[in-house]
């Protein structure tokens, strides 16, 4: 599903920082992988060029095939809509939007009928038992409540791929045990699920596990 | 592509809802802009037409050439140790033949002046006599409306009758109509046969009398008296009107009588008066007051503009992070673009909408306050409804283009 090769990437200029300096990995279709390190490894960096958000300085990163370098910012975020579900350690609900706007929202950008993104979204929202509050903003939800909210709206349009940053560094244990729970049943339904955590216990409930450390792969990475 | 505009608006439409006070404040400029342009160019309009109308009603084919008074000319004649003297000034008998033998075929009527003072009863009317001929009234746009008018047997028999204009007739005592009252002009006796309505510079409040009766009472010479000094004015004709046989012949027909009175005055105790002339300047001065106008609506529009341009840079740095997850979940740059524009065009069109409605309901308030008329028209409204559009796009693209431009990690890190 993705392949990254000898991924560098550097911020600034006058004082360059490398925060990859070549990464190799190979996820495969309907994987479940944990990439684990420290905070300032890079991991959240290699998510977002996991995720098309972000370009690398050099190397390549190959998305269902394409050469990511090839292709437009907007046939990126076309691919990012339909192929890749995003879930964040905060969330990243908009505020002023209903849960079952929040979740519908990727379907806008697919233009997606209003009719139709409405009964999806829904399906989704029942999917992670939110559909009882779907009318309510996310400030009125709990943490837990909002990070399902979150996953539903990574759902909302089947992707292949689910991208999930820290999904439970801001919940208690109990919750983030729920959530897991979720992933693990994603995975099992035929989704890749990559969770990007520096908590080694969740870590070690994933079946294929890659470590980080100062921009490198140190342990699992492609050869 | 349609729903997902209308969604977009919808949109947008929210999130000015949520924030009520802001959305309003910058609603204001655009408002007061879109108002001000939809009430001037209403009065524009209204002030033109009465203009025109009244200029029209002078008669387009018209040329009159009226007499006048020079403010500083002295007695040509002196006589007496006391100061008196002869003036004489204005159109005479001999210009009028030069015209006529000059332009034979152009008809035209002569008015005579009567400079005595008018009374009903008691009562002094602020009025200008005039001596005319029944052909008079068909140069102008009149109508008659109380009585009868003016007819050849009058002219004929120098009859002692008078018609009267609307004005004049609203001074005259007591109650009932004008008609079958006395009037004493000068020290001679008239009957009011009837009212009209005739267009005349200034709407003055006037009262005809047959021409001949004018020549006959009261000659060419008046007398006026005043600081122990007599001044005697002689003033042969006080009006002479041309008909011309078509408005392409008014300049030519203008040219040549400016020609003869020219040739004949030294003193300026004339004034040529070319309807269609005034009418050609008036349109003209017209399209620089509108656009005058319309350059002062600009300005304030503009100031609107600016206000939206400033809140749609706040809100943008407002939602930075929500414009980041936007963009991770699928956004292109052209959705976030356009986002932001309609946000920006439904403020700017909401104030146009707004506007008008305001403007429209100005329009009877400075009729009230100035008494001019205000006309409100298909054309002003469409053009302040284009601008405030224009306005959004202009001013909203900037902010949105800003939005569209931003790295999305960057956006998602934004705290």
């Amino acid at each position: 599903m993705i392949s990254l090769s000898a991924i560098r990437k550097t911020y600034g200029m006058e004082q360059p920082l490398e925060v990859l300096r070549g990464v190799s990995l190979e996820i495969p279709d309907n994987d479940f992988l944990a990439i684990v390190g420290p905070s300032g490894s890079g991991k959240s960096t290699l998510l977002h060029i996991m995720g098309l958000l972000d370009r690398p300085t050099s190397g390549e990163l190959h998305f269902e095939g394409k050469n990511v370098a090839q292709l437009s910012d907007d046939e990126l975020s076309g691919l990012r809509g339909s192929s890749i579900g995003f879930v964040f350690q905060s969330f990243h609900l908009i505020s002023h939007l209903s849960t079952l706007e929040n979740v519908e929202l990727p379907l806008f950008y697919l233009r997606v009928p209003p009719g139709k993104r409405r009964e999806i979204a829904r399906e989704c929202l029942h999917r992670v038992q939110m559909d009882h509050r779907e009318k309510h903003l996310p400030t009125q939800l709990s943490g837990g409540e909002c990070q399902r909210v979150a996953i539903a709206r990574s759902l909302v349009t089947h992707p292949p791929l689910i991208l999930a940053d820290e999904p439970t560094g801001n919940l208690d244990t109990k919750t983030g045990s729920e959530i897991f729970r979720i992933f693990t049943d994603l995975h099992e339904e035929g989704h890749t699920v990559v969770i990007i955590t520096h908590d080694r216990g969740l870590a070690a409930r994933v079946p294929h596990r890659v470590g980080i450390m100062d921009g490198l792969i140190v342990d699992g990475g492609a050869a | 592509m349609i729903i997902w505009l209308l969604e977009l608006f919808r949109d947008s439409l929210r999130n000015l809802v949520r924030h009520k006070l802001r959305s309003s404040l910058t609603l204001l400029g655009v408002i007061f802009g879109v108002a001000s342009v939809i009430t001037m160019l209403a009065i524009g309009e209204g002030a033109q037409r009465t203009v025109l109308a009244e200029i029209e009603g002078l008669g387009l084919k018209n040329i009159i050439v009226e007499s006048v008074r020079p403010p500083d000319v002295t007695s040509s004649t002196e006589s007496g140790s006391g100061g008196s003297g002869l003036l004489r000034y204005g159109v005479t008998h001999r210009d009028v033949a030069q015209i006529r033998g000059a332009l034979p075929h152009l008809p035209l009527t002569l008015v005579k002046d009567v400079k005595d003072r008018v009374y009903c009863g008691s009562r002094r009317l602020n009025v200008e006599t005039r001596g005319v001929t029944p052909e008079y009234f068909e140069y102008f746009d009149s109508a008659l409306i109380q009585g009868q008018p003016l007819s050849f047997l009058h002219e004929r028999e120098a009859m002692p009758v008078a018609v009267l204009t609307a004005e004049a007739a609203a001074q005259l005592p007591g109650i009932g109509g004008a008609v079958g009252k006395n009037l004493k002009i000068g020290a001679k006796h008239f009957r009011v046969i009837g009212v009209v309505s005739i267009t005349t510079r200034g709407n003055k409040a006037l009262v005809f009398i047959p021409s001949r009766t004018a020549e006959s009472q009261f000659g060419d010479t008046s007398i006026k008296q005043e600081a122990g000094r007599m001044e005697f004015t002689r003033n042969e004709v006080g009006q002479v009107v041309m008909l011309a046989g078509s408005e392409s012949e008014v300049p030519g027909v203008a040219a040549a009588v400016k020609r003869i009175f020219t040739k004949n005055h030294v003193d300026a105790d004339y004034q040529i008066t070319v309807p269609l002339d005034i009418l050609k300047s008036r349109q003209r001065t017209q399209q620089i007051f509108n656009f005058v106008l319309i350059a002062i609506a600009c300005i304030s529009l503009l100031v609107g503009g600016i206000g939206i341009m400033n809140i749609m840079l706040a809100i943008v740095v407002e939602r930075i992070r929500e414009i980041g997850i936007r963009r991770a979940i699928g956004a292109r740059r052209f959705d976030i673009f356009m986002q932001f524009l309609s946000e920006a065009l439904t403020m700017s069109v909401l104030g146009g909408i707004l506007g008008c409605l305001l403007g429209i309901g100005m329009c009877p308030v400075a009729t009230a306050w100035t008494g001019w008329p205000a006309i409100i028209n298909l054309r002003a409204i469409l053009l302040s409804f284009a601008v405030s559009f224009s306005v959004g796009v202009i001013f909203g693209t900037a902010p949105a283009l800003h939005a569209a431009r931003l790295d999305p990690v960057e956006a998602l890190r934004y705290e």
